[in-house]
């Protein structure tokens, strides 16, 4: 409570002496309190409901005081049905008995405006109560108030009123301050009802109070401080043993935090009297709103000298740590103020002996000394904590880099709106071949992997429609075992103005240059990596293009078929490695006929081209089974009766560390069967898993269950087979047959080649070869290695001519897988993103988006 | 787009009616802008010693270029 001097020893004053001099005092008393009821706004900011719970804060922070002076544990705020509000707490007491001035000290402390102990240092080090109006204030703006003292064993009660209406009134102590009964603890509690006359409206709101009352749980630690309403019935109480530290816990109750711990740190300095208590966490959010400061409790909503020294103490030392630590490098900017900021959550809170505010409602920190006194508590406190706590200091660090990035993005996306309207004055990019039409349904950009297709391109196009931007990956980084390529930034912005649409919030689908961009890229690695960029980049960025339907990719042809000399046919061209076999297939066999048992059965075109493509998935099946573990000829050996292949196989665990055999099943009844001999044979129940479960768990099983998918097509290609009496025929002999003791293999066959010329095969493979090296007699295959090494006729014909080329409209699902192959791509993980390099340069195919 | 479509930012779900699709918010779509032009987006491939000697050397050449033009 707010106290005259305890020193005083007016509690030794008789009470007969009070009465005596009730009355002399008293005309002084209602000229202050006139004054406030004349202006309250100059005292409690407003008259609106700020203004009425101002009045409970006065009253509420005076317990405060009483509480950080350590005399108080515990704070009540109570509303009841009349609409007063009454707060009690366990603290001293407010003085009793004779003043020096001639009144009750308590009458002094009601009705005397400046007459708090708080501007005597010896009775409060630290206050809330600036002013030093108080409870006075209250006092004048209440159509009544009653205040009850507990001290020295007494029960002291007193009771103000407004005497009539009107201007001119003011409370008045309805008689001398009465000892109403005993009292065994201590404490002081003040109920007063608002004027109706002055405040605009007495209707408190309780989640307002709810708030300041948790606020000030949360700022004293170990402080109890309820709150109940009897108008709805409602009660809360709030305590906390952690203090700010359980504030931002609160705060950050429903975030998702950057880190787990929350900082704390305190620090009392001892020159000024200065205590310095902060806490903060990180969350996810991007807003930067969110620090919260308090001088001796009170709300500074607009901050002061003690946020400003946070602030910047704050970014020194993160800096600091971030350069030390090389989450910043060195060539790299530093996160400046505003990054440390973004998802902060902060509680600074100083108590300051002699505080200094802007204003009348206590809302700015003034204190020149404060901002010294908190940089220097942070700049110590918190390096010694980050250095304790890397993990959290680096993902503090780490969060503003971000924040520092999207900061330089959107400048720098900013940057390129404003060339945007440079390139209606024709400053368009200096590699950019542009077509001379302007009209969309006609125009398209070809974006071109590399200089020497983009020249190339660039002659074969048809220039009034057809313009032609090259680009190429920018190698960053090569070791031994990779390269490491980026699309630089130069040709990001090449891009972006050459489509002329802006970006980020600038991005506008209705400029756009053209009405087809078509990414040209070669058919290797390289290019399925830049065309993968280029598809996530407007998956990203430019997404309205792809809804649009405005991208495509090109479909360059792998091989060119040129007819040997003599031929008038033209050249063809063929687009992937399946339609250059299959392609090869369909003329070989129509110059070449298998001869089998021994010349008695003689296979050609339309028969030979079936056998010859099975001949070819059996190919490709073969190294399917392999991943699976199964030798191709012994699974062929398996076929039933009917020739069905088994389709189901379980993988038995080996005995210690052995590895595990692959026992086929031709159904799920028969490998169920083994299953439970398998229990037998351990003992107990068998671990079984699936195939699709994880690494860990299929190690750890007796026995994994897999599916040979393969069995359809290889049931039908193995009954085929069998038709021409070639089912037992290895794919390819190995040296290891042609070592069992034979040393001339037995021919299965052979290939006429018309006139006599025959060639004998041994093994599947060598049907293909033949095949194939028949067709090569009548084409000559030439595969590109990229655009670059078709001349500008061969690339416009086949990729460019609109009345001829294949194109690939990109969806949105497409655009979307492409992402998530970049993501793979581009991940953190190196052994995962290595395992999948390594898988994927094995089966270039699969690169296809 | 599925509706169970993550940011490629932050990895949170994302709105349904986000206007910054396909990232969550304009901070995340800046930040993964910020990436391109920083060019810290990278595509790996393994090194193949027959093809890319040249493509190494290039690479070299044109580092030391760049070097000697900041110089």
């Amino acid at each position: 409570m707010t106290s005259t001097d305890d020193a005083s020893g007016a509690t030794k004053t008789p009470e007969a002496d009070n009465q005596a001099d009730y009355g002399a005092s008293n005309i002084k008393v209602l000229e202050g309190l006139e004054a406030v009821r004349m202006r309250p706004d100059m005292y409690i900011g407003g008259t609106d409901i700020k203004g009425l719970e101002h009045l409970v804060t006065e009253v509420l922070d005076n317990s405060i005081d009483e509480a950080m002076a350590g005399h108080c544990d515990t704070v009540k705020l109570h509303i009841y049905e009349d609409g007063s509000v009454s707060v009690e707490d366990n603290g001293r007491g407010i003085p009793v008995g004779a003043h020096e001035s001639g009144s009750d000290a308590l009458d002094v402390v009601m009705t005397t405006l400046h007459a708090g102990g708080k501007f005597d240092h010896d009775s409060y080090k630290v206050s809330g109560g600036l002013h030093g109006v108080g409870v006075s204030v209250v006092n004048a703006l209440s159509e009544w108030l009653t205040v009850d003292v507990y001290r020295e064993g007494k029960h002291h009660a007193q009771r103000y009123e407004l005497k009539g209406e009107g201007e001119g009134q003011a409370p008045e102590p309805v008689g001398p301050v009465e000892v109403v009964g005993k009292a065994e603890a201590t404490g002081t509690k003040i109920r007063f009802k608002p004027d109706a006359t002055i405040m605009e409206t007495v209707e408190f709101q309780y989640a307002a109070l709810a708030k300041r009352c948790r606020e000030l749980a949360f700022l004293n630690r170990g402080l109890r401080v309820s709150i109940a309403d009897d108008r709805e019935g409602k009660a809360e109480e709030f305590y906390y043993e952690e203090g700010i530290k359980d504030y931002v816990e609160y705060l950050n109750r429903k975030k998702e935090t950057v880190h787990d711990n929350i900082v704390y740190f305190d620090k009392a300095d001892e020159g000024s009297g200065v205590k310095v208590e902060i806490s903060f966490q990180y969350n996810r959010d991007y807003t930067a709103d969110s620090i919260y400061t308090f001088a001796n409790n009170i709300n500074t909503e607009h901050g002061g000298t003690h946020l400003s020294g946070f602030k910047s103490g704050l970014t020194r030392t993160l800096n600091k740590y971030a350069r030390e630590s090389k989450v910043v490098k060195e060539k790299e900017t530093v996160p400046d103020g505003a990054d440390y900021l973004e998802g902060l959550v902060a509680i600074v809170s100083v108590k300051v002996p002699d505080p200094r505010f802007e204003s009348q409602t206590k809302v700015k920190l003034s204190n020149t000394e404060v901002e010294g006194v908190v940089q220097q508590a942070v700049n110590d406190r918190l390096a010694s904590y980050l250095a304790e706590n890397p993990s959290t200091a680096k993902a503090i660090c780490r969060k503003a880099v971000d924040a520092r990035i999207a900061r330089e993005a959107a400048r720098k996306a900013r940057d390129m709106a404003r060339r945007k309207t440079a390139l209606s004055s024709g400053s368009l990019p200096g590699k950019l071949a542009d077509c001379s039409s302007r009209d969309p349904f006609q125009t398209e950009v070809f974006i071109v992997e590399g200089d020497s297709a983009g020249g190339s391109a660039k002659q074969g196009r048809v220039r009034e429609f057809q313009a032609i931007l090259p680009i190429r990956g920018k190698i960053i980084n090569v070791e031994k075992t990779r390269i490491d390529k980026v699309l630089g930034h130069q040709e990001i912005q090449t891009i972006i103005s050459a489509l002329g649409t802006g970006i980020g919030d600038e991005f506008d689908l209705s400029k756009l240059r053209y009405g087809k961009v078509i990414i040209m890229t070669d058919a290797d690695v390289d290019g399925s990596h830049i065309r993968t960029l280029l598809l996530t980049f407007f998956f990203r960025h430019m997404r309205s293009l792809i809804d649009a339907g405005a991208v495509y990719i090109a479909q360059p042809p792998l091989y060119e078929l040129a007819p040997r000399k003599g031929s008038k046919k033209k050249s063809m061209y063929v687009q992937d490695e399946k339609e250059y076999e299959s392609e090869m297939l369909r003329v070989g066999v129509e110059t070449v006929a298998l001869l089998l048992d021994g010349g008695r059965v003689e296979l050609r075109s339309g028969a030979f081209r079936v056998l010859c493509e099975g001949i070819s998935r059996l190919r490709g099946l073969e190294r399917a089974l392999e991943r699976k573990g199964l030798a191709l000829h012994e699974y062929l050996a398996m076929a039933s009766d009917d020739g069905i292949l088994p389709s189901r196989m379980l993988s038995v665990a080996g005995v210690a560390g052995a590895e595990p055999v692959g026992e086929l099943y031709q159904d799920d009844a028969a490998r169920e069967k083994r299953i439970k001999e398998l229990g037998k044979e351990l003992g107990r129940e068998p671990v079984v898993c699936e195939e699709t479960a994880g690494l860990e768990q299929r190690r750890a099983a007796d026995a994994v269950l897999y599916t040979i998918f393969e069995s359809g097509p290889l049931t039908e290609i193995h009954t085929l087979l069998d038709q021409h009496g070639l089912a037992a025929v290895p794919l390819r002999l190995t040296i290891d047959d042609a070592d069992l003791g034979v040393a001339e293999p037995e021919p299965i066959g052979a290939l006429s080649f018309g006139e006599d010329e025959e060639q004998n095969v041994y093994d599947l493979l060598n049907i293909l070869d033949g095949v194939n090296s028949a067709a090569e007699r009548k084409l000559e295959p030439k595969r590109f290695k990229g655009l670059g090494e078709m001349n500008p006729d061969q690339l416009y014909m086949t990729t460019m001519d609109p009345e001829r080329r294949t194109v690939l409209k990109v969806t949105v699902a497409d655009a979307e897988k492409a992402d998530e192959y970049f993501t793979i791509l581009m991940g953190t993980n190196v052994e995962e993103r290595r395992n999948f390099i390594q898988e994927h340069a094995l089966d270039v195919k699969n690169l296809d988006v | 787009m599925p509706a169970d479509s993550l940011c490629p930012g932050c990895g949170k779900a994302l709105a349904e009616d986000a206007e910054t699709v396909p990232f969550c918010s304009v901070r995340c779509r800046d930040v993964d802008l910020g990436n391109w032009f920083f060019e810290r987006y990278r595509v790996s491939r393994l090194f193949d010693p027959e093809n890319d000697q040249e493509e190494f050397q290039a690479a070299l050449d044109s580092s030391a270029e760049e070097a000697q033009e900041g110089g």
